[in-house]
């Protein structure tokens, strides 16, 4: 019905896109051998929205780090093109990205090793204000105070002139939010930004993160193995494995009618807090995420997969849509 | 009833620190049936590995204070010397594969020279002896022979835990304690490895004792579950009554914060952040962070209480 | 959650004061600072000069021990007296158009040693020509020595009793008239001071020294009034906390002009070169791996170069001041230890998440390497400081020794060497050598205990948790 009527609002602006990105770490595996390339980012092509988070999930050593990295520009991809608002730059050099890094920011994972144990924490949000030219002392203290109260460490002059080691994680997660976000940017990645919290302490922070991205429209990409997480933030999730995504979606649909053989295994694997767990067997996968060096040709899960056909071992497949925004990259996905 | 085959009564493990002692195990009871699993959870800081190595006399040099009773199949551990704990029980009745055991395998000893050390060392066996040993506990795990002859780094993570795994179980004990046995492991190795442990479990009718932060995965293996907050524990009772029907709020909010996959739920978080054990706060530790404290919460601390088949350290549940 | 290693010099420091090392450190240190800090208060403003000037130091006696050298040996050891033109009392007579100006003034002499030396001066304004002077000496047992008579001109005129010959006649004739024999030797300050003066001429014994009231007389005959000033110095054998050496000069005054100096010397030397090494061996690991290899390389010549002779040859070419002795030291230190720590440090510190996130705010490398980096390697150089500045006090104190440092400044090094030309330690001056080594050795000692106290808390692996 809505097909006839067409897409009755406009959808918001893109404001990160990658096409066919590719993140290649150069290795010398011998003295007279050439170089060899560690593939952690082989040929990813997605966008996000203004106010939109993408939630990338996979598990260590997919490249989901080093995509987030790469889309940052901390990283440079060897091949394949970034935009930010539709302006490329992929390539320009550390001068030219000054708008690009004012107007992006990380969260990391480690929450103490994110913080320079030197600063305080008011010196710790001063610093992008310094380098990103707020040239005045109380326009800096204003912003400061601002941002922490937006991430909720009240009282905010207590809290500013605090040491990282004198914070718990979740204060100091709050810590490097604010830092991520006192600037007002747009695009923002999050790389496992609860993992390191007690679990208790993780919903209070990726509340906070989904009400700072609605109230100010931020583009997020949440990059976590815990797919169960990403609910609650994302309403797209992209799967990745061996540095492709394998399948891309709305998260509740990726959760509920899994389509990819690796996400079904995924989220088998995944195990809800359910006593009865334990009088099963958990369906399995043999082996082991490939060797980027050298990965297996076609399909990258075919050394894997229980439906592995000899098509999967010779071409690799292409990202299709399956039901509406729901893509897949899996030659067997409809039979399956 | 089973019989247990692990009774704590009081357990007690301080350190000592500059800033005073640290009150890892304060006073802890819990219990392990027979052929059962115990898992053993709590975030972090709990004092749930200080426990294990409290149960094993596992202790580094600055303890402040270490007593109670561990009862063992019937004889209380506290009262054999360090030598008879050394020869007799670890390794032989009780072992333990460490957090990130596999990445503290040496790396320039063969996998399987390793694996036959305690054996050598703790049970004066032969090297050849030993060897065979060693390949029949490595096909128990599901590894492939030739894994003996390799070094660490030429084994996958996976593979490297089985392999730690094979040597807990080498001289068949009958209780093993495994802290954090896949967290440095992807969620399909973790899955396999689960499956390993439940195999185990029913081909050689262990114990474990299961300890880790990650609710959602003790729930695998989990006949029971005890709650740690603080040092002390705070609920111990059946896999089904912790999960479905918790009676600490403690625990009640702990289960509230796990994301589940499967279902909708709306997460829950606990304000705050779990106290110092150094200087814990007066009665009940989680007093200050408990939606239903009450006056008596504040002023002592609650002991175990049994409820149906559930024992909860909570005012809320009687025991005045 | 454990307590960081602290990061500021403030938070160090009152750590340090909590330990017993670091407790020593400070008060040993900190009389070194004091000493340098009662400077103004205690002596001239341009002692420099003075220390130089060796004319200036004509009042004080020659090799005389510390005068608390007493109280050890038990003997009262003479101390010096200066008889000044106010000790002197005037009396004036005219007879028949001649004036005869007398001055007196006694002293009464009661040590248990001889003076080490006896000085007549006079100061006159007469214009015309000279006037005729007596010296006259008269001992307690009533003889009367005439030390000196003859001419005097206009202006300061010295009569060197002790060393002078030509002044020694008429002691000769009185040790003859008392004993029979003519000594080779003279020494006035032991003949005129002793009871019953040998043929020798030299006494030891404090049972011989004369002990009562002395007394001195000049007297001037001219033709018109003159006024004048007369000073008659009888030099102890001691004087002051660090007694004197071959050049009469104070030592305590030298020692403690030495203390400044030491101290700022070592310190700036080696605050400055561990600054230097940090950025280096920083900036070698931070900005890349060919960077490194230029730093490595820089390093590994430096290494190789023998400080102390090349130091020695531009002092020998080339006149050397103490500045310019602290640039050449700083130089040549510019790659060391500390390089070697806050490359490994840094490396270290390249991979820590919040550099990471510096970048994605757009911090550029270098504020990145001079606000983040080398902040976090300051504390641990603070031990290796403390042990260099013994280390650079040292150097200049052997170039100084040498003869090779700063001619003018009186630093210990510089008194240790005269003490080794005049052959010190030989010839029994012992407090000339023994008490600026003994400041060299306390100096290192402070520091040395100041970098364990700073070791204990800035090395992780060293703290106690």
């Amino acid at each position: 019905m809505l097909a006839l009527w067409g897409r009755v609002s406009v959808e918001p602006a893109i404001v990160l896109r990658v096409e066919n990105l590719r993140t290649w770490f150069p290795v010398k595996t011998g003295l007279f051998k050439p170089v060899s390339y560690v593939k952690a980012v082989d040929g990813v092509s997605f966008s996000i929205h203004r106010g939109e988070a993408l939630a990338i999930v996979g598990e260590s050593g997919c490249g989901k780090t080093t995509l987030g990295r790469t889309t940052l520009r901390v990283l440079e991809p060897i091949s394949g093109k970034i935009y930010f608002h539709e302006k490329e730059i992929t390539h320009s050099r550390e001068e030219e990205l000054k708008e690009f890094r004012r107007k992006t920011a990380m969260i990391f994972q480690d929450p103490y090793s994110s913080l320079n144990p030197a600063f305080n924490v008011y010196r710790i949000l001063e610093e992008p204000l310094i380098i990103n030219g707020i040239r005045k002392k109380e326009e800096r203290t204003e912003l400061i105070y601002k941002a922490l109260e937006e991430v909720k460490l009240n009282p905010v002059e207590l809290f500013a002139s605090k040491y990282p080691h004198m914070l718990s994680g979740g204060q100091r997660q709050r810590v490097a939010i604010a830092r991520a976000l006192i600037l007002k940017p747009e695009y923002v990645v999050a790389d496992e930004p609860v993992s390191m919290l007690d679990a208790s302490v993780r919903a209070e922070i990726l509340y906070l993160l989904n009400e700072l991205k609605n109230r100010h429209q931020i583009a997020f990409m949440y990059i976590t193995h815990d797919l169960a997480t990403a609910k609650y933030l994302c309403k797209r999730t992209a799967i990745m494995y061996a540095g492709k995504i394998v399948e891309v979606g709305p998260t509740k649909e990726i959760i509920s009618n899994p389509r990819h053989p690796y996400t079904k295994a995924l989220i088998e694997a995944l195990p809800d807090p359910d006593p009865s767990n334990r009088f099963r067997r958990i369906k399995v996968v043999p082996g082991e995420p490939p060797n980027l060096l050298n990965p297996p040709p076609g399909c990258r899960f075919s050394p894997r997969c229980p439906y592995a056909k000899d098509i999967c071992r010779e071409r690799e497949p292409e990202l299709e849509e399956g039901p509406p925004g729901h893509y897949t990259a899996c030659f067997l996905k409809d039979e399956i | 009833m089973m019989k247990k085959i692990l009774v704590t009564e009081d357990l007690v493990l301080y350190y000592r620190t500059s800033r005073g002692p640290v009150r890892a195990v304060d006073h802890v009871n819990l219990w392990v049936e027979d052929g059962s699993s115990l898992a053993v959870v709590g975030e972090s800081g709990c004092g749930k590995s200080s426990m294990a190595y409290a149960i094993l006399r596992i202790l580094p040099r600055n303890v402040h204070s270490y007593s109670g009773k561990i009862i063992f199949d019937g004889v209380n551990l506290m009262d054999l010397t360090d030598e008879e704990m050394r020869s007799k029980i670890r390794w032989r009745k009780i072992s333990m594969v460490f957090q990130g055991a596999m990445n503290t395998l040496n790396p320039v000893i063969k996998v399987g020279d390793q694996i036959i050390e305690p054996l050598l060392i703790h049970a004066g066996y032969k090297k050849e002896e030993a060897l065979r040993e060693a390949r029949e506990a490595v096909k128990n795990v599901g590894l492939p022979e030739y894994v003996l002859d390799r070094y660490p780094h030429e084994l996958s993570g996976g593979m490297k835990q089985r392999a730690v795994i094979a040597m807990a179980l080498l001289m068949k004990p009958r209780l093993v304690i495994l802290d954090e046995p896949t967290s440095a492991l992807d969620v399909l190795t973790q899955a396999n490895i689960m499956n390993l442990l439940k195999d185990l479990k029913e081909k050689e009718r262990l114990s474990y004792i299961f300890i880790t932060h990650d609710l959602a995965l003790a729930s695998e293996l989990a006949d029971y579950v005890a709650v740690m907050y603080a040092g002390k524990i705070a609920e111990i009772g059946s896999a089904e009554t912790i999960y479905k029907n918790p009676r600490h709020p403690y625990t009640q909010k702990l289960i509230g914060s796990v994301p589940t996959l499967r279902s909708e739920k709306v997460l829950e978080f606990i304000p705050g952040a779990p106290p110092d054990l150094v200087n814990p706060p007066e009665g009940c530790r989680f007093h200050l962070r408990c939606p239903f404290a009450k006056d008596i919460c504040k002023r002592r601390e609650p002991p175990l209480i049994k409820v149906d088949n559930d024992h909860v350290a909570c005012w809320l549940y009687g025991g005045e | 959650m454990g307590t960081p290693p602290p990061t500021g010099i403030k938070q160090i420091l009152k750590e340090a004061l909590k330990t017993k090392t670091g407790m020593a450190a400070v008060i040993i240190l900190g009389m070194m600072i004091l000493m340098s800090a009662s400077i103004p208060f205690y002596s001239p403003v341009n002692f420099v000069k003075r220390w130089n000037d060796l004319k200036s130091w004509y009042e004080y006696p020659s090799l005389a021990a510390p005068v608390w050298v007493k109280w050890f040996t038990g003997t009262n050891l003479p101390e010096t007296i200066d008889l000044t033109s106010k000790h002197f009392r005037v009396t004036e007579e005219e007879i028949s158009g001649h004036y005869i100006t007398t001055y007196t003034a006694y002293f009464r002499y009661t040590y248990d040693d001889y003076p080490s030396e006896l000085k007549a001066l006079i100061k006159t304004d007469i214009k015309g020509k000279p006037v005729r002077l007596n010296i006259i000496f008269i001992r307690p047992d009533g003889e009367e020595i005439n030390l000196f008579n003859g001419l005097v001109s206009s202006g300061q005129t010295t009569f060197d009793i002790s060393l002078d010959p030509k002044l020694q006649k008429n002691i000769a004739r009185f040790v003859y008239e008392k004993t029979g024999t003519v000594p080779e030797v003279i020494r006035p300050e032991i003949i005129l001071f002793s009871k019953s003066p040998s043929k020798y001429g030299n006494e030891a014994a404090s049972s011989n020294v004369l002990r009562g009231r002395y007394i001195v007389k000049f007297q001037v005959l001219s033709d018109k009034k003159i006024s004048a000033e007369p000073r008659f110095i009888v030099y102890g054998k001691v004087y002051g906390f660090a007694g004197t050496d071959l050049y009469r000069r104070d030592l305590w005054l030298g020692i403690l002009w030495g203390a400044p100096v030491a101290l700022a010397f070592g310190t700036v030397a080696a605050i400055a070169t561990a600054l230097l090494q940090v950025i280096i061996g920083a900036a070698g690991a931070w900005f890349g791996p060919k960077w490194d290899e230029l730093v490595q390389r820089i390093a590994d010549f430096f290494l190789i170069i023998p400080v102390l002779p090349i130091l020695i040859l531009i002092s020998v070419i080339y006149k050397v001041t103490i500045w310019s002795l602290l640039g050449w030291v700083i130089v040549f230190s510019v790659v060391g230890v500390s390089s070697k720590i806050a490359r490994s440090i840094t490396f270290q510190i390249r991979e820590e998440q919040y550099i990471e996130a510096a970048k994605t705010y757009g911090a550029s490398k270098t504020r990145m390497l001079f606000y983040y980096v080398i902040p976090r390697i300051m504390p641990f150089t603070f031990a290796l400081v403390a042990l260099n500045v013994p280390t650079y006090i040292f150097l200049e104190a052997s170039l100084s020794f040498l003869g090779l440092g700063d001619p003018e400044l009186p630093t210990w090094g510089r008194i240790l060497g005269d003490a080794y030309s005049a052959g010190a330690l030989y010839q029994g001056y012992w407090w000339w050598v023994i008490l600026p080594a003994l400041m060299i050795m306390l100096v290192s000692l402070g520091f040395t205990l100041l970098s364990y106290a700073f070791d204990k808390i800035v090395n992780p692996r060293l703290r106690e948790e």
